[in-house]
């Protein structure tokens, strides 16, 4: 499945090459960044496994659930990414 | 003759009995003066500033026909600040930004006599340092008060050396106590600071606040910009000081409290992506497993309002609040959860390295 690009991200499942190049953990699940060509401050590799829109949160486990949830998102809508980087949690907020 | 000898003595008696209103009143300010100002230092710093615009043809023309180069190269440049002495033995506490990178510093006491210092430690987001001089006698020493019992109104006394003006007197009152300003080069926040009306300059960088008993109840650090205010100063509550010095006198550095989390500021876009109940505060991404945060009872997406008594409104205001405790001190957090405010009591633990990068 091919995943929508959102804000300038392209994400993918992630792979176990993925797990070993960017050390993330067996019990980390989302989809990996693997392109961001818009101003979110997230980089390549980086895991998303939750997005919030306007008060609802999402939790994103495949390319499935992030389709899912980026399709439903508005104009104006405020939303927050939230990314698993080397185990630190970080969060993105933002008005689409 | 006579008469009018006796009514000249007479109007001289009265004129000078008359003359002085409160002839015995003495101003407990001269007294705090007296008894601390001994104590109080001019701390000269010598740094070595090097100029982009370098040009060795120039610099080599200028120091052979004027003695130095006014283009660039490297340059020695003397900064001016104050300093108090805490121990008789020559410690003096002082700011961090009045000798961080000086090559050479020297110390003035009240008497004249001067003193090349040495620069036991410091940290520059406390903006705290200790300096040692060494000399075969006791020093005059200041008194370390309780800045946590500081009223709003009480008097407030500054000593220092504004403009390099050695020992200048100033005077105001605490104006506020828990003032949150950002620093002048925008690395972070000075927090709970006391503010005062008593007039401070630069030069009084690092010299004592005083309340009226002599004791020292702040190290006068900044002001606010004076074309666009005047008599606002700032001073770091000294019992910030306090639980530093030690460590500071031992291992030269600071080491700062650590609470486990990973925080991002409350803004107006994340509120509302969230649904969160409050609009400002510092939000805990995720509370590190085992850390004091953990074990108090924090959770992730707990919003801190409060540590300690002091509004929070981003997570560099909250980093710093930690940063000014030391690993074992018992804080007061909290924070809204879902809409609900909470009350934790939190046992504050020590950094890592690894840890190095949370909060």
């Amino acid at each position: 499945m091919t995943a929508k690009e959102f804000a300038g991200l392209i994400v993918d499942e992630i792979t176990f090459a993925d797990r070993e190049t960017y050390s993330i953990p067996a019990n980390v699940s989302g989809v990996i960044v693997r392109q961001n060509k818009g101003s979110l401050g997230l980089q390549v590799g980086d895991v998303i496994d939750q997005v919030a829109v306007s008060g609802q949160r999402y939790t994103i486990r495949s390319v499935n659930d992030w389709n899912q949830v980026v399709g439903r998102i508005k104009k104006g809508d405020f939303v927050a990414i939230f990314a698993v980087r080397k185990n630190a949690r970080l969060v993105f907020s933002f008005t689409y | 003759m006579r008469k009018v000898f006796v009514m000249l003595s007479v109007l001289v008696a009265l004129v000078s009995t008359f003359a002085l209103v409160n002839p015995d009143y003495q101003s407990p300010i001269v007294a705090v003066v007296e008894a601390c100002a001994p104590a109080v230092v001019k701390v000269e710093a010598v740094k070595t500033v090097t100029s982009p615009y370098f040009d060795p043809f120039i610099e080599e023309f200028f120091r052979r026909w004027f003695g130095y180069s006014p283009f660039g190269g490297t340059q020695r440049a003397t900064s001016i600040g104050s300093g108090f002495i805490f121990d008789k033995e020559g410690y003096i506490m002082t700011n961090e930004h009045v000798v961080s990178r000086a090559s050479e510093i020297t110390v003035t006491l009240l008497d004249g006599s001067s003193y090349k210092a040495e620069y036991i430690g410091g940290d520059s987001e406390l903006d705290i340092a200790v300096l040692k001089i060494n000399a075969q006698r006791e020093f005059p020493t200041l008194v370390l008060g309780d800045s946590d019992r500081v009223k709003i109104g009480e008097w407030a006394i500054a000593i220092g050396n504004p403009l390099g003006f050695q020992h200048t007197v100033t005077i105001g009152v605490v104006s506020a106590t828990g003032r949150r300003i950002p620093k002048p080069d925008r690395s972070g926040y000075y927090n709970n600071l006391i503010q005062t009306d008593a007039a401070i300059n630069p030069g009084n960088s690092g010299g004592p606040l005083l309340n009226i008993h002599g004791q020292v109840i702040g190290i006068n650090t900044a002001i606010i910009n004076p074309q666009q205010a005047v008599n606002l100063g700032f001073a770091i509550p000294i019992n910030t000081v306090k639980r530093f010095i030690d460590q500071l006198v031992r291992t030269g550095k600071a080491q700062k409290a650590y609470l486990g989390v990973r925080l991002t500021t409350v803004t107006n876009e994340l509120a509302k992506a969230l649904g969160l109940k409050v609009s400002k505060g510092a939000l805990i991404v995720q509370v590190l497993e085992g850390s004091p945060a953990d074990k108090a009872g924090l959770k992730d997406n707990d919003v801190v309002v409060k540590f300690n008594g002091v509004d929070v409104s981003s997570d560099a205001e909250l980093v710093s609040l930690i940063h000014s405790h030391v690993p074992g001190d018992i804080v007061e957090i909290v924070v809204n959860r879902n809409g609900k405010e909470i009350k934790f009591v939190v046992t504050l633990g020590a950094a890592s390295d690894e840890q190095a990068q949370t909060t």
